[in-house]
């Protein structure tokens, strides 16, 4: 291992545990521990990816998920990160969106035509021939991307969790662990999360080439161990903020999501890279990313550095590289007037009031040319000096990692002091502590997250900013002619790009940011957003203040859609007759979230037929278990359903039935059934399967507002029902009863059957003669059984739902929600019989004096096809009239009955009169020739 | 980690405003407040759905039965078609956890019942002890619930290799 | 995600419930224009608004008003109950 350090305090790479893995067909060893950058970075190679556009090699930039330079895909994961991916023995990786190898990538050659290829060229290159744009789209999304989709990839059951606890604390920093040490201390639950394999942030790299750090690691770590209070997730990134508090967690095996009572954002802050010639070469990377190395992997970021620096702390990082070996080329200082004495004490050359103009090298940088510049990114090029290098070091500014905070409703601010936003003000609940607070140094994190902690326990209130000083140089933004100074690397967006976008009128902030597509890449704008407000706000001479920033959204880092995904829950709801219908070789259809059979058998046409037949010629019974069942009980039951339904129901005779029809205030039709009056003061309701929760919903609502003494009973889940239909029925019923009861049966009544207790309702939906029984669900089987035992040997079939849409139509009626939508008004549909006027008021009947008085525009109509195509039109097919569109068909069969075929369709009101004709379009393009027929269909003499 | 299904058990189910007092004349002792419940004894259990509501689990519900009577004032029989669940064992809260949004610590569910969705079904929550509680839901969705709890318990206690 | 404060059931999330519209009185005795009106026009001004929500595993009904510019639910009762 040519570039591995000697063993690191507090290291997190296991040397007793070597592994192999394959990247880009080559074997590299690495130790437990290891990420795939820093395996390959200790064993000396540079080119790690390819850019996105450009295809220039790249290498380490942050280290830390803040770019997407080394993007590799194993075969069936893709798009992963190598700067956070540990390696495991065995895997064989690939770079992505590369042509070849990542070494040499034929794409490249694109690095070339970048003139023409600026930012948005696909707007303005390529599109004329017209014709031809497809090719070049299909070229270019294939030039340009990201790792492919292997179809192969395996389903993966990740878990999907809720937790509460009384603190969230964002980050194991130091901010975060001493926030999360002091809530604990004071009572509270606390779940602490970081992205990272350990706790520790930046006290497990920025050492400054001291122990302090790393001590003052291992004494808080100490005391997170003894907390049984703090619940510590690595690996576990917070994805985003949600309303209330809600934050879910990314964890290595799936989605936690935690609803706590307060939030601490201890997030920290994003180092920024300075923005010059070929700063995107492998070996030029953020101070950050090479303490990283050096600390946690052992991996020496290279053996001579040139340091940029534009802030105090950049001092930090060049005395981490002395201590590991590396040997300070120079170190360039940004600013004209800082303190540089203490590198000049230890001999290192230093370039004061100097910048990096660009750095040279073929695949990896060589070296760098150094120019005195103006601060204001004009380099003078007269005073240039070469510098040769194998690594330079940024340490120029920080942006806070705020997503989080901005997801909140934080108000940020900029501050011109500290060149960084802050947070100015929070929302109810939230706090936020360390650096994304703006407090840089050790003390400073750890009094900050103890301050947060205690607001948040209500024990204190206010925030301090302790550290006054500023670590972002202002503008580390340096000009060069020929350009390839990145300010964006996932997308490969340069200097020029944003004063071409500029000077073109995308001169706002969402303007700047959706044309040049900054901040719009896997890294969504860590390493970028900054800089380029820095540039938006120099070019149209706006403080940075007025220009703003973007919205920032979830997630914080890009989540594979399987750990979204995670178990769905899919309820399935059986009526009490599932075991019968299965035994019986029931075919099944999920309707409303309940299984019902639609027919029985295996053939669907032949089973239709043989179903409505028997219930033309012998008898059927079907299982309406899921109908909507309510009993309305008390002195003001009848008038409760008058307010409710648009019929009569308080002069109803006891034991029979009435249709109901249910109206919203508009005078739409919702829902149908039927009322049974069983006494004085008890009616038994049903509505249909789809709408039965709505509207016991509404009844809920309207007695609550109408305050009448009456009670609902919901009992859709708790009885079952059955229709048995057919010219048998009465004999069957009768076998069961005895004829002398049959006779005397009312339209609505309770009686026993076979045992059971049940309410029989004559329902004369799929047949002239049909009862509708109603009982106890626990007491179905025992009805159904002796039902159909009774009635089989003479030809009673059980028939399904099928064969009861046709049944139903053959008798004329309508379904509510099929044949109707919602704008259908009862008089569309002849319904003005169901209609009563002289009551004082029910729901829709204020809308229906209105509707009653304009002219249809068009009817519901049974009809017949004298000369039906082979392929029968589709429901919904549009009914035409002089080229207009005047309607539709809502439903269509053939008739087994009547070897007819029949349907029900909404014709213009003119032509809707028995042997008037109307035009079909059917689904293949022709029109069809429909004649008007009077409903019921069955029953006519033809 | 057990789950039992209690979907045979009988319950009784009652409504109005005369409710209470019936249940009371009866020798029963009622939870005080709307939703929530009480253990009669260690086989029967009163459940307050609601303001007005009741349901009554165990055998003393086959005796109210008996002497029930339709038709008196302020008094509805509600019938009953549940499916029941004991859930007991170590890794119950992390079976809710999955199939529950809510906080279902005991010493924040009190004798309180939760009227909430459970692996996506309207179902009641009671908490027994930290490591048992009483589910209840239609019984039309019986056999999906107890599929979906089992298939779940199964990939905790794969995962982790005992039920802890 | 939102949290919701039931009057019977105490603060869930708001998947558990189902919104009601508007808690409005129909206007009496109107001509057909007001009416029409009353039906399809709403005020989108943001404001306080009281709102009908349903707590679908518990069947309650109750009202919430909510300030429609911030979302900040200010209170929640049942209907009945001020």
């Amino acid at each position: 291992m040519t570039q591995r350090l000697p063993p690191q305090p507090g290291e997190w790479i296991d040397r007793s545990r070597t592994i192999e893995f394959v990247f880009e067909g080559k074997t590299y060893p690495a130790f437990v521990g290891d990420t795939v950058s820093s395996a390959l970075w200790a064993m000396g190679e540079r080119v790690l990816g390819r850019s996105f556009k450009y295809h220039r090699p790249r290498g380490i930039l942050s280290h830390a998920n803040q770019d997407v330079n080394v993007m590799l895909e194993d075969g069936t994961r893709t798009n992963l990160r190598g700067d956070v991916l540990p390696v495991e023995a065995g895997m064989v990786l690939k770079a992505v969106n590369r042509l070849g190898s990542v070494e040499r990538d034929f794409y490249a050659v694109l690095d070339w035509l970048s003139p023409f290829l600026p930012v948005g060229f696909y707007y303005k290159t390529f599109h004329r021939p017209k014709a031809l744009f497809p090719f070049w789209e299909g070229v270019i999304r294939r030039m340009a991307g990201l790792g492919a989709l292997s179809p192969h990839a395996p389903r993966s059951e990740t878990t999907k969790r809720h937790a509460y606890c009384d603190v969230l604390v964002v980050g194991a920093g130091p901010a975060g662990l001493s926030a999360a040490l002091t809530a604990s201390q004071g009572g509270a639950r606390v779940i602490l999360v970081d992205e990272n394999p350990r706790i520790g942030g930046t006290l497990s790299y920025d050492h400054g080439g001291e122990k302090h750090a790393l001590d003052t690691l291992r004494a808080l770590q100490a005391r997170i161990a003894n907390e049984a209070n703090i619940r510590v997730c690595v690996n576990t990134t917070a994805l985003g903020y949600y309303a209330d508090h809600l934050v879910p967690l990314a964890c290595p095996n799936g989605l936690e999501k935690v609803r706590a009572s307060k939030v601490i954002i201890a997030s920290g802050a994003f180092e920024q890279p300075a923005v010059f010639r070929n700063n995107d070469l492998p070996g030029v990377m953020l101070g950050s990313a090479a303490q990283r190395l050096i600390h946690r992997y052992a991996v020496k970021p290279c053996e001579r550095a040139v340091v940029l620096a534009g802030h105090d702390l950049a001092r930090r990082v060049t005395l981490d590289l002395i201590a590991a070996g590396v040997e300070i080329a120079a170190y360039v200082e940004l600013r004209e007037t800082a303190d540089c004495r203490w590198a000049e004490q230890r001999g290192i050359p230093v370039y004061r009031g100097y910048c990096v103009y660009e750095a040279y090298g073929k695949k990896s940088v060589e070296g760098v040319e150094v120019c005195l510049w103006d601060g204001q990114g004009r380099a003078d090029v007269t005073r240039k000096h070469r510098i040769a290098c194998d690594g330079v070091v940024m340490s120029v500014g920080w942006a806070p990692a705020a997503a989080l905070l901005y997801q909140s409703g934080c108000q940020m601010r900029f501050d011109e002091t500290r060149q960084q936003f802050l947070p100015a003000r929070l929302a109810e609940g939230i706090y936020a502590a360390g650096r994304v607070n703006g407090n840089f140094g050790l003390e400073a994190a750890l009094a900050d997250g103890e301050r947060a902690a205690r607001n948040a326990l209500g024990l204190a209130i206010g925030s301090d900013r302790v550290d006054d000083a500023g670590y972002s140089h202002p503008w580390p933004i340096i000009d060069h002619p020929r350009g390839k100074n990145f300010i964006d690397f996932d997308e490969d967006l340069q200097l020029e790009d944003f004063a071409n976008a500029i000077q073109e009128s995308f001169d706002n902030i969402e303007l700047l940011k959706r044309f040049t597509t900054v901040g719009m890449g896997p890294s969504q704008g860590k390493h970028s957003n900054m800089n380029a407000i820095r540039v938006l706000s120099r070019i149209r001479n706006q403080p940075i203040a007025e220009v703003g920033t973007t919205t920032s959204r979830p997630f914080f880092h890009p989540v594979p859609l399987g750990l979204l995904a995670g178990r769905s829950f899919d309820p399935e709801r059986l009526t009490p007759l599932h075991a019968w219908h299965l035994a019986h070789e029931a075919t099944w259809v999920s309707l409303g979230g309940w299984q019902r059979p639609a027919f029985y058998g295996s053939d669907r046409a032949s089973a239709i037929v043989d179903e409505v037949m028997a219930v033309r010629t012998a008898a059927g019974l079907i299982d309406l278990s899921t109908l909507g069942k309510f009993e309305i009980r008390g002195p003001q039951a009848g008038l409760f359903l008058e307010r409710f339904y648009t019929g009569h129901y308080q002069n109803q005779a006891i034991g029979s039935t009435r249709y109901a029809m249910l109206l919203d205030e508009t005078g739409v039709m919702v829902d149908d059934g039927i009322v049974a009056r069983l006494a004085e003061d008890f009616y038994y309701v049903t509505a249909s399967t789809s709408n039965a929760a709505a509207v016991y919903r509404e009844m809920t609502r309207c007695q609550q507002i109408w305050g009448l003494d009456a009670t609902i009973i919901n009992l859709t889940g708790s009885y079952g029902a059955l229709n048995l239909a057919g010219p048998l029925a009465p004999q069957i019923l009768a076998a069961l009863l005895s004829k002398h009861r049959l006779e005397r049966l009312n339209g609505a009544e309770q009686l026993e059957i076979a045992g059971v207790v049940c309410r029989l309702l004559h329902v004369r939906f799929v047949s002239e003669i049909a009862y509708e029984i109603h009982a106890p669900a626990r007491a179905m089987l025992a009805l159904w059984e002796a039902i159909h035992s009774e009635g089989a040997p003479h030809g009673l079939k059980p028939f399904g739902i099928e064969a009861q849409r046709v049944l139903r139509l053959e008798m004329g009626h309508f379904i509510i929600g099929h044949d109707t939508d919602g704008l259908t008004h009862p008089f569309e549909v002849g319904l003005d019989w169901a209609l009563a006027h002289d009551k004082p008021d029910y729901l829709g009947y204020r809308s229906l004096r209105i509707l009653k008085r304009k002219p249809l525009k068009k009817r519901l109509v049974g009809f017949t096809l004298t000369q039906p195509p082979d392929v029968l039109p589709d429901e919904c097919c549009l009914v035409l009239r002089d080229g207009a569109i005047v309607g539709r068909v809502t439903s269509i069969a053939h008739s087994p009955t009547l070897n007819r075929t029949i349907g029900l369709a909404y014709v213009a009101a003119e032509d809707a009169v028995p042997g008037a004709t109307f035009v079909i379009r059917h689904q293949h393009g022709m029109d069809i020739l429909a004649t008007v027929v009077p409903r019921p269909f069955v029953g006519e003499a033809r | 980690m057990t789950l039992i299904k209690t979907s045979e058990a009988c319950r009784f189910g009652v409504k109005g405003q005369a409710a209470a007092s019936w249940l009371t004349a009866y020798g029963l002792e009622l939870p005080d407040t709307p939703n929530s419940w009480c253990a009669l004894d260690a086989e029967n259990r009163v459940l307050r759905l609601g303001r007005s509501e009741f349901m009554v689990e165990g055998p003393v519900s086959g005796k109210l039965e008996n002497v029930w009577t339709e038709g008196l004032e302020r008094l509805y029989r509600v019938p009953r078609y549940d499916a029941g669940f004991v859930l007991e064992g170590a890794a119950v809260s992390e079976l809710l956890s999955r199939v529950c949004t809510l906080d279902t610590r005991p010493e924040v569910m009190g004798n309180r019942l939760l009227f909430t969705f459970v692996a996506g079904v309207v179902a009641i929550l009671a908490c027994e002890t930290s490591q048992c509680y009483r589910l209840w839901c239609d019984a039309g969705y019986g056999n999906y619930m107890q599929r979906t709890l089992w298939e779940i318990l199964d990939s905790i206690t794969l995962r982790e290799g005992s039920a802890t | 995600m939102k949290l919701l404060n039931c009057p019977i059931n105490g603060l869930r999330p708001l998947s558990e419930f189902a919104y009601g519209g508007e808690v409005r009185e129909p206007p009496l005795e109107t001509s057909d224009a007001q009416w029409v009106d009353y039906l399809f026009n709403r005020n989108g001004a943001p404001g306080i608004k009281r709102e009908w929500w349903y707590h679908v595993p518990s069947g309650t009904w109750f009202i919430a008003e909510r300030d429609t510019g911030s979302d900040q639910v200010i209170k929640t009762y049942l209907w009945g109950e001020v």
